[in-house]
């Protein structure tokens, strides 16, 4: 009773935010845009040319690069970014404010991150592809509640709220396409959740998710990018997660093959990164229990046969009671979006950074 | 809530604009706006402008202005957006403010002039509103209802018909349709039966609306409807019941068509969920007969639910002060 109530304030609440940014958005003429999309323009240009100069300087290197993630990009459906928008380097873009919570001072990174997750930049970002469609995952759903709390909250109920309050922050940036796997109380197999992602030519996939573990007083954060799973909780989690996911071996097979391993791993990881990361320095804030259990790989089969780079977050603890409680409440709920949103936006924001930096370096060789 | 801060709904539409507001006042106007053409007309009305009714009555002496006609404010007419100006202004007015008193106002307009008018209405408002939120109609009327999510609303104006889908956020373009096939089509349409049954009666426009109004209806008729009309000099009585029924009858399969084919977009459960929770609003939805009348075209395709709203004329607004009353006053301060 208190969680449908509780939905319907929910849904107040979203349908409110949404006026108030519907409005505030004719005011300002247009929205907030997120890095990256740009109309093209002279920076864009020179950015362009600067890119292309870039690839000439760093030479037959890049070419064997091209030659073997070229296939790959295809298979991933991110082909279509050379199409549409070339080897456009985006400027970075004013980001819409995030709200004056105290929870988003700025905070120091936490330190303790694996090297190997903040190495070179990934192809995607060197070469400037952008990110159109933004695929958002809740866990679970109908016959399948999830992970339930001591107090009876399930996960299924909180992915989706969550799912839904994200969206709603997301589509403040115009030029995004924010869409759901589902966006009620259904059930959907892993290969539904797949093929809506693909069909709809996802570039970036967020699988929402809680975490429940034996020890009820751990609290931890951790993200996900598809890989051979890193440790042995990584695989027990997964092999929950991909229970009756509807693939055979042979498909399975055929997947793993399609998998641009490269690009899809370095941009899947960045992307968990960030996320991890905004999670995590953010939830400090609210309670100290919090454990950091990084971003790591995982063979999950969401992650997997989803083309575009794709990340699985197990936003809090459900198993642990002082979390249920907290996200029994639609304030902490409407503050996990905001973390997702702040690690989504500060990796788009990270590529357009990187672009721009790319930029100057010409500029100054010219 | 504070005092120093009156919450107005106003609902804008095409035949009848409405406020309601947060110390009570509900008072509607037709949305007619009229200038004294000249001086003697002007000495002789008393007034600058006239309003609603008013305006109506005198308007052989006046430039008079329906500002959203067709739903939307004609574009390249300065005189359009003064009397959506004026009309606001008014419906401002007539909500009694105190003269310290800071206006927060949420805007209710046809789909179609927030599509096409946003800025223009925001324009329009500014002036007499301290702070200013516009929304659609029919998102108005269901914010109002309190119907956030699983439900749809049709409200049958008389410029638009327009559809809204909720589903728990604030509706997108996707969520919304609008058909031009309303209030005035069914005016239109009744002026020709009319015309071509009695070549030498005179129906106008605001006659045959008041018929319309009146008498309009669907389905099964509560019996004959004569009105008198005058031929040459002398007052006749007229059997419209027929013309009135196929004039009416004639918004409907469109309305059904275009239910049918928005809620078809979404995921079957969802569309499981608001066959029942159809809502309808606008002035449209007096109709006699309407709802149930689409209710059975409907059956086509399953069972279905066509409920009126309980006071049309006041859902948009109503349901605009509600809003304005739920937003968190920082929303309102950027405003």
């Amino acid at each position: 009773m208190g969680l449908e109530s509780g939905s319907i304030r929910n849904d107040r609440q979203a349908i409110l935010r949404g006026v108030y940014e519907d409005n505030l958005r004719t005011i300002r003429k247009l929205g907030p845009e997120l890095p990256g999309r740009q109309a093209s323009d002279g920076a864009s240009s020179r950015g362009l040319s600067s890119v292309r100069q870039r690839l000439r300087s760093i030479g037959w290197v890049l070419g064997v690069v091209l030659a073997l993630v070229g296939v790959s990009f295809q298979a991933m459906g991110i082909g279509r970014f050379f199409d549409e928008s070339g080897v456009s380097a985006a400027r970075a873009t004013q980001l819409a404010p995030l709200p004056t919570d105290s929870l988003f001072r700025a905070q120091p990174t936490p330190t303790g991150w694996p090297d190997s997750l903040l190495g070179d930049p990934s192809v995607a970002r060197l070469y400037g592809l952008q990110f159109q469609t933004i695929v958002i995952d809740p866990g679970h759903g109908g016959v399948d509640p999830g992970a339930i709390g001591q107090g009876g909250l399930k996960e299924k109920d909180i992915t989706l709220d969550v799912a839904r309050r994200l969206k709603a922050r997301l589509e403040r940036y115009s030029g995004y396409r924010i869409l759901l796997t589902r966006d009620d109380d259904v059930k959907l197999t892993l290969r539904e959740r797949i093929r809506f992602a693909n069909e709809q030519r996802a570039d970036l996939f967020l699988s929402i998710h809680f975490n429940s573990i034996p020890i009820d007083t751990l609290a931890p954060i951790e993200t996900y990018y598809y890989g051979p799973g890193s440790d042995a909780k990584a695989k027990r989690l997964a092999q929950r997660e991909n229970a009756n996911s509807g693939y055979t071996l042979a498909e399975f097979n055929e997947l793993t093959q399609q998998l641009g391993l490269e690009l899809k791993i370095q941009e899947s990881k960045e992307l968990a990164v960030s996320i991890q990361k905004g999670l995590y320095r953010n939830m400090r804030r609210i309670n100290e229990n919090v454990s950091d259990w990084g971003a790591k790989s995982g063979d999950f089969m969401v992650l997997l046969g989803v083309q575009a780079p794709s990340v699985l977050a197990e936003i809090a603890s459900i198993s642990n009671p002082a979390q249920e409680a907290q996200l029994n409440t639609a304030e902490h709920r409407e503050r996990l979006a905001m973390f997702l949103e702040e690690g989504i936006v500060s990796y788009l924001r990270q590529h357009a950074t990187d672009n721009v930096s790319i930029d100057h370096a010409t500029e100054e060789e010219e | 809530m504070s005092n120093d801060i009156l919450y107005v709904g106003i609902d804008l539409g095409t035949s009848r604009s409405v406020v309601s507001a947060s110390n009570g006042q509900r008072k509607w106007v037709e949305s007619y706006v009229g200038w004294p053409k000249d001086f003697v007309a002007r000495k002789m009305l008393g007034k600058p402008i006239l309003f609603g009714a008013e305006a109506l009555e005198n308007r052989m002496s006046l430039n008079l202005v329906r500002p959203l006609e067709s739903g939307v404010i004609r574009e390249g007419t300065s005189r359009d957006a003064e009397a959506v100006r004026e009309l606001i202004h008014h419906l401002i007015e007539l909500a009694e403010p105190e003269d310290d008193q800071a206006v927060y106002a949420a805007v209710g307009v046809p789909a179609e002039a927030l599509k096409i008018n946003k800025l223009a209405i925001r324009d329009a408002v500014k002036e007499y509103a301290d702070s200013l939120m516009v929304v659609s109609e029919p998102f108005a009327v269901s914010y109002g209802l309190g119907v956030l999510n699983n439900a749809m609303v049709i409200d049958i104006g008389a410029g638009t018909v327009d559809f809204c889908v909720m589903h728990g956020t604030m509706p997108g373009e996707e969520d919304q349709r609008t058909l031009s096939t309303a209030g005035d089509y069914i005016d239109r349409h009744l002026i020709e039966l009319l015309n071509e049954k009695y070549p030498n009666a005179k129906f106008s426009e605001t006659l045959v609306r008041k018929y319309k109004e009146q008498y309009g209806f669907v389905g099964r008729s509560a019996g004959r409807v004569v009105v008198k009309v005058p031929v040459g000099a002398k007052f006749i009585d007229h059997d419209i019941t027929d013309e009135l029924e196929h004039a009416c009858e004639r918004i409907l399969p469109p309305i059904v068509e275009t239910t049918i084919d928005l809620i078809s977009r979404y995921d079957p459960e969802f569309q499981e969920a608001v066959r029942d929770h159809i809502y309808l609003a606008g002035g449209g939805s007096q109709i006699r007969g309407i709802a149930d009348e689409l209710t059975l075209a409907l059956r086509e395709y399953g069972s279905f639910k066509v409920t009126p709203v309980e006071d049309p004329l006041f859902a948009g607004a109503d349901g605009a002060l509600a809003l304005a009353q739920d937003m968190p006053e920082e929303y309102w301060e950027e405003m």
